[in-house]
């Protein structure tokens, strides 16, 4: 898996965790949060990702529980952040879930 | 050295408990066809081992939990084999079923088996405490990809991943840390209460260790798309799916309306831990609620919840969650749940370069579980692996599961809205088989009429002997015939005849029989009342029958109703006149009367053809013939009477009746079993224990029918050597007394289940198993029993609404009419049914029928009583009624008593009645018995016989015990110490027993013989020979060699009642021990090794000794080899000798105890049980006083020199030179002593082989209940080990 712009993930990592400063340097905007999570699912589900529909259901794509787990905890490492393991639950879609992660990151449309 | 994760920490202590076992082994293996390249393969797999330490990583014992040691890579090779492909087949097997030794060498068996030059068999094994289903994608993945590499067909593998070794030690550290502290209160929140046992079948008795398993697999290509649908659709998981049909399974198979499963989850969140090798699971324990008919999709939105709320909580290591719950612990038992369901991984693709590669897992022989199901889903096509305990279930069982799994998954996936209930579990052609297993014989022609077979008899054999009584009377066929002629003619001549039903309330005597025939000669059918019930509940069934007569021997008033005409016995005599009826198999012949939950008795009417049909079959079953002698014992009211009164003169059998006082009485019934000639005996299990609990010794040429109530095991163990044929029947009376038998053998008994099973279907019987919709059970499924053929009755008398209830047409077959007998049963695969119990409140006491509503009723009718709700309570002779009532103002218990007894039968007057403030209802308003008090022991109603006083000194002794103790509720088999009986009181019955029995009996019998029934023995022996010397016999049978345990009385007893039946224990007692005798270690030992030798002259020996006292045995065990002995071990229990000990303050060893509690390990006990052990402690001090001082009689030294004198010995022991053996030594440590870190100090107490067992629980406690359980069954493992080697 690639980050929205282009270089792989490990190269974001921090000795310490990045201030919202730092992130939102990295992480520009919900755009970028939404385009990460449609080419892990699409990725991990095998699709293209113009498949994705962010209003759908996650498990309705058949999103099992042990990928959406690992997405969860890739997701974690590109934002260099702490996600509970429930996040695909508790913020279906994809929408919901930029929605979720722009509002906690506080990012900018 | 860093520590193991807290995932780790309990799969490697379960291996240390169980070095035998195989259960977290992990194994597969790969066929490989084509050119391969030996030596690239084992450079590819070395690459794999640099890359992972998890893969040569070993454990090691450590203060803080195992300590995980990395070893180079060279001690995890892939050793190549040249061999055949059997042998390759074996040797893999082999490996698979060996277990591990995980400090020695890391838990990774790689073998390459050559079998011809393009043939490979490439065989893993691995201890899932470094291994997990993701590590396997790693391991063939990478293993693929470097062998490529290898053959320089592909790239090298990717950058190394992290080390597992250091991430355990991070994950070790959080976890110590109490990062999760919330997450902990969830999970203990959750499963607070939840049921950890499920009641599944269980096909054999004895629990192995470690537990052997098996696998039993299963591929499904056709309900992976509609899996993936319904998850897809439903917005669940398949995990949750899947799932949710299992819960459905297990709910089915064992009837709880909660289920709670273990299932895995991975904590591999990160990218760098998906790279990594290594055990990333933590166990969560998902409790189901399976109550208020949920759909399945309910059941599977409760699943859903449960599972995304395990996953929010994940984090806390589930030993923790272990250790804060506190489980009650039971050997052999998994904390929390007994059974695990695992979606594995889908595999990953991966190719090594021109081979054909086939994969295949291999389950070692072992069960982690009692069932653990586990599917993975590949490609669309589900494949299903069921593990199952072995020593639990048959496999025949565990396929019916696995089969029921699939169908109950299939059902659901087509109908995901109905109740789960409604699911099928069985394809209709597996249901049409199951419907024919449990068929009588089909016999060709109709049964002869009762009264034809007699008349028969009376043709062939006039004057043979048909009927006698204690009294001496006997009557011959024909005159049983002519005087049965007689009274009927005289009742046709007041009028009765066919259409009528005549009440029979006479005594039990030679005319009893023809009584009965009388009636059923008139054309009228006869309805038996038991003269012993209240005239009240006669006058009842009389009036309900709308009786046209009453046949007694003499007028009592107020028993017959109505319109109901009293005739006496005596006075029916007249000379037949024209022919008398000959009912034909349609007519009703008797309407018997039994409990009815309403609160009123129903009638239940049995035709002449069902009489007949049963009289036929159950003669073929039980192998009767003209030439037996059946003893007639049971009362009338009860329809098994049928069998001793009638059944017999169809034969040309005698009967010979006894009277009531007879069948009460254990002795007199034995008398009259020898005395009377008797061939056939049929009896209740109540009665069987009556009878065998009178010393009766047996009669090698008696058959004996045993039914009416469960038959426990022990019982039947008990009487089937004594008997030459035992027959455990069953039957309700709607079906006519019996319709099913068996001949019970020991060796069945041996490894069966605690109640007997019923089976041995009658001919023309059929029985279904039906589950809740009347659809037949799988094999090892529960449902209700129904009963089908000519034996059912004709119905209830007058109630309708009832035969509608219970009297319904059979769904699997002809719609013919069949009886629903409230019975649940479970189906074993061996053709026989388990009794599991009612589906409604119907008890058996003492075999007769009772439904606790109908003495609620009788209960709520006493004045002063508001409410009132009856249980019953299990004891060792049966099941016992106790009332629980709420008075308007106080009540009287003997009031209520007396009152109920105006009304019920005996039977069915509780045997305690106890006031209580208000009923706990639940919710609902049903009656929450769990929260009704607990109750110990009530007092044994005067009406059970079972526990009434064999003889005068039983009895006498019983009230002097009630008197003493103060409380009446203790019973001939409660000991003295246990109903709160302590040595001064002990002292005061000796006085109390000399003065009343005129026997002078020292105060030590009341401590070799603790309960009444021991104790009237040795009087009625004439006075106590047990003497009390050092030497304790603690349990002198067995065939074992006996072990010899220095130490207290009491520890030896607990020990020796968990010990294999057949191993003998004696105690060696400093306290028996003349007052004047030295109290030097050598001393003792020369004096206890005299004891020994006396006994057991010839070695070699085993010595055991607890704490202190072990080396009081040290001492005795080198006396033994000084006399040239062999000792051929000596097992020190929970004790370590630490040379240095002024190093080791005890403030060390608290604080290890304090950090080393919860978070490592296994957590069965908690520390502070330990006051329990004061108390104890002090009562047997006490009691080895008062037997001191009995055994010195006139001088009783006061209690103060005896514990001078223990005192003294303590000190000569800490002063005692010695540490260490000249020989073998197995040193039994408890959890507690083990984690303190007692085995650094060991290596010095032997010089010969050592070995060291931990087994749970704190020091304090290893000799209560239960803990004593572990002590128990390791000592007796080590005592196998020795003597079985010593053989060899």
């Amino acid at each position: 898996m690639t980050t929205p712009d282009g270089t792989p993930p490990e190269a974001h990592r921090r000795s310490s965790r990045a201030s919202s400063a730092e992130l939102r340097a990295i992480v520009k905007s919900r755009a970028q949060v939404e385009k990460f999570l449609r080419l892990g699912l699409a990725e991990a589900l095998g699709i293209s990702p113009d498949a994705v529909d962010p209003t759908r259901t996650f498990t309705t794509f058949g999103l099992d529980s042990i990928k959406a787990f690992a997405l969860t905890g890739d997701l974690a490492e590109w934002l260099d952040r702490d996600l509970p393991a429930t996040l695909f639950w508790d913020h279906p879609n994809i929408e919901a879930l930029t929605g979720y992660v722009a509002d906690v990151l506080g990012l900018a449309e | 050295m860093t520590p193991a994760s807290p995932a780790q920490a309990p799969l490697w202590l379960l291996q240390q408990l169980e070095p035998n076992s195989t259960a977290y082994n992990v194994a597969f293996h790969l066929d490989l066809d084509g050119p391969l390249d030996a030596a690239a393969l084992e450079r590819a797999w070395r690459a794999l081992v640099e890359r992972h330490d998890a893969l040569r990583s070993t454990f090691l014992p450590g203060e803080d939990g195992p300590q995980l040691v990395t070893q180079p890579a060279d001690a995890t090779p892939l050793v190549t084999v040249t061999c055949s492909t059997e042998e390759a087949a074996a040797l893999h097997q082999a490996q698979v079923a060996l277990p591990f030794e995980l400090s020695e060498r890391p838990a990774v068996r790689a073998h390459l088996y050559r079998v011809a030059a393009e043939r490979h068999t490439l065989g893993f094994v691995l201890h899932h405490a470094v291994f997990d289903g993701w590590s396997l994608n790693i391991l063939l993945e990478e293993l693929a990809a470097a062998y490529a590499h290898e053959l320089g067909e592909g790239p090298a593998l990717g950058r190394a991943p992290q080390s597992f070794v250091e991430h355990a030690e991070r994950t070790h550290r959080d976890a110590a840390s109490n990062l999760h502290d919330a997450e902990l209160a969830y999970w203990t929140r959750t499963l607070a209460g939840a049921p950890a046992e499920l009641d599944l079948p269980r096909d054999h008795r004895r629990r192995l260790d470690p537990r052997p398993g098996a696998t039993l697999r299963a591929r499904r290509g056709d309900l992976g798309p509609a899996l993936e649908q319904l998850a897809a659709s439903a917005e669940l998981t398949p995990f949750m799916v899947l799932l949710t049909a299992y819960a459905v399974l297990l709910g089915r198979y064992t009837g709880a309306d909660e289920v709670v499963v273990g299932t895995p989850m991975t904590t591999r969140m990160r990218k760098k831990h998906r790279a990594m090798m290594g055990l990333f699971l933590n166990t969560v324990a998902l409790r189901i609620r399976l109550d208020g008919a949920p759909t399945f999709l309910e059941l599977a939105a409760r699943v859903k919840v449960a599972a995304l709320d395990a996953l929010r909580h994940h984090q806390v290591p589930f030993d923790q969650v272990v250790g804060a719950l506190h489980p009650e612990r039971r050997p052999g038992q998994n904390p929390l749940f007994s059974t695990m369901f695992i979606l594995q991984n889908a595999p990953v693709p991966y190719t090594f370069p021109r081979l054909e590669v086939r994969y295949e897992d291999d389950a070692p022989p072992a069960a982690k579980f009692d069932l653990t199901l586990s599917i993975f889903v590949e490609r669309g096509e589900l494949q299903l692996a069921l593990e199952h305990a072995t020593d639990r279930l048959a496999d025949s069982t565990a396929q019916g599961l696995l089969t029921a799994y699939q169908t109950l998954l299939a059902s659901a996936l087509e109908h995901p809205d109905v109740p789960v209930e409604d699911l099928a579990w069985l394809t209709p052609e597996d249901a049409a088989t199951e419907a024919q297993r449990w068929v009588g014989a089909r016999s060709e022609a109709e049964p002869t009429s009762l009264l034809a077979a007699v008349k028969a008899q009376v043709d062939l054999q006039p004057d043979a002997t048909a009927v006698t009584a204690v009294d001496g009377a006997a009557l011959t066929y024909r005159a049983l015939w002519d005087a049965s002629a007689r009274m009927a003619a005289a009742l046709r001549a007041h009028g009765v005849g066919p259409g009528h039903r005549v009440g029979v309330r006479v005594p039990r005597d030679a005319h009893l029989p023809c009584t009965l025939l009388a009636v059923l000669r008139s054309g009228a059918a006869y309805i038996p009342l038991d003269p012993e019930a209240p005239a009240t509940r006669r006058q009842a069934a009389l009036d309900d029958a709308r009786a046209a007569a009453l046949i007694v021997d003499h007028e009592v008033p107020g028993e017959a109703p109505e319109g109901t005409r009293v005739l006496l016995r005596e006075a029916l005599d007249a000379v037949p006149g024209g022919a008398l009826g000959a009912p034909g198999l349609d007519a009703p012949a008797y309407v018997i009367y039994t409990s009815g939950s309403s609160g009123r008795p129903k009638g239940v009417e049995i035709g002449h053809r069902a009489l007949a049909s049963f009289n036929r079959a159950a003669a073929a079953q039980a192998g009767l013939t003209g030439d037996d002698v059946v003893l007639a014992t049971t009362t009338v009211g009860f329809d098994i009477s049928v069998l001793e009164l009638l059944t017999p003169l169809t034969l040309g059998a005698r009967v010979h009746v006894v009277p009531r006082e007879v069948a009460v009485d254990g002795q007199r019934l034995g008398e009259a079993l020898d005395a009377a000639g008797v061939t056939v005996f049929q009896t209740t299990p109540s009665g069987l224990r009556l009878l065998l609990g009178s010393g009766w010794s047996g009669a090698p040429a008696l058959k004996v029918l045993v039914g009416g109530e469960a038959l426990p095991r022990d019982l039947a163990l008990e009487a089937r050597d004594r008997v030459a044929e035992l027959h455990n029947v069953y039957g309700p009376t709607e079906t006519t007394v019996w319709v099913t038998g068996r001949r019970v053998e020991r060796a069945e008994l041996e490894d069966g289940p605690d109640v007997v099973p019923i089976g041995g279907v009658f001919a023309d019987t059929k029985l279904l198993v039906l589950d809740g919709r009347r659809r037949p059970v799988p094999p090892g499924g529960r449902g209700e029993l129904y009963v089908a053929g000519p034996q059912v009755a004709q119905g209830y008398l007058h109630r309708p609404e009832l035969d509608a209830e219970r009297f319904v047409p059979d769904p699997t077959g002809s719609g013919a009419r069949m009886y629903a007998t409230g019975d649940v049963v479970r189906a074993r695969t061996d053709g026989t049914l388990d009794f599991l119990g009612r589906a409604d409140q119907q008890v058996k006491i003492r075999g007769f029928r009772v439904e606790p509503a109908e003495i609620e009723t009788a209960l709520r009718r006493q004045p002063g009583v508001r409410d009132a709700v009856v249980t019953t309570e299990a004891r060792p002779d049966g099941l016992e009624l106790v009332a629980f009532v709420v008075g308007v103002g106080p009540l009287v218990q003997e009031d209520l008593r007396s009152g109920l007894r105006q009304v019920l039968p005996g039977y069915m007057v509780p045997a305690a009645i106890h006031v209580v403030p208000h009923i706990p209802r639940s919710p609902s308003g049903k009656v929450d018995k769990k929260q009704l008090p607990k109750v110990s022991a009530p007092p044994p109603s005067v009406e059970t016989p079972a526990v009434a006083p064999n003889d005068r000194v039983e009895a006498q002794l019983l009230e002097l015990w009630r008197a003493l103790l103060g409380r009446r509720d203790v019973g001939l088999y409660d000991n003295f110490f246990d109903v709160g009986g302590h040595s001064m009181l002990a002292a005061r019955l000796a006085a109390k027993v000399e003065k009343h029995l005129g026997q002078r009996l020292p105060v030590a019998t009341f401590f070799q013989a603790q309960t009444v029934a021991e104790q009237a023995e040795v009087i009625r022996r004439g006075g106590a020979h047990l003497e009390w010397t050092a030497l304790d016999p603690v349990k002198a049978s067995g065939a074992r060699v006996p072990v010899f345990y220095i130490g207290a009385s009491d520890q030896a007893r607990m020990l020796a009642r968990h010990l294999p039946a057949d191993q003998p224990m004696y105690a060696l007692l400093v306290l028996g021990l003349p007052a004047e005798h030295s109290l030097e270690l050598d001393v003792v030992a020369r004096t206890f090794v005299d004891e020994i030798t006396t006994l057991q002259p010839e070695g070699p020996y085993a010595v055991a000794g607890y704490c202190q006292d072990a080396k009081l045995a040290l001492a005795v065990a080198k006396e033994l080899q000084a006399r040239g002995a062999k000792v051929a071990r000596l097992i020190y229990i929970d004790v370590v000798w630490i040379p240095d000990l002024e190093k080791h303050a005890r403030s060390q060893l608290k604080r290890n105890l304090v950090d080393m509690g919860p978070g490592y390990g296994l957590h069965w006990f908690d520390v502070r049980a330990r006051h329990h052990v004061k108390r104890r402690s002090e009562l047997a001090w006490d009691r080895l006083m008062l037997a001191r001082q009995a055994r010195v009689g006139a001088e009783p030294p006061t209690t103060t020199v005896h514990r001078e004198r223990l005192r003294a010995l303590r000190a000569n022991m800490a002063r005692y030179p010695e540490l260490s053996f000249e020989g073998d030594v197995d040193v039994i440590l408890s959890q507690e002593l083990h984690r303190e870190g007692a085995a650094r100090y060991l290596a010095h107490m032997a010089q010969g082989n050592l070995r060291v067992f931990e087994i749970p629980g704190v020091h304090q406690r290893m000799f209560d209940a239960p803990e004593v359980l572990w002590l128990a069954s390791r000592l007796a493992r080590c005592l196998e080990d020795t003597f079985s080697a010593a053989d060899t």
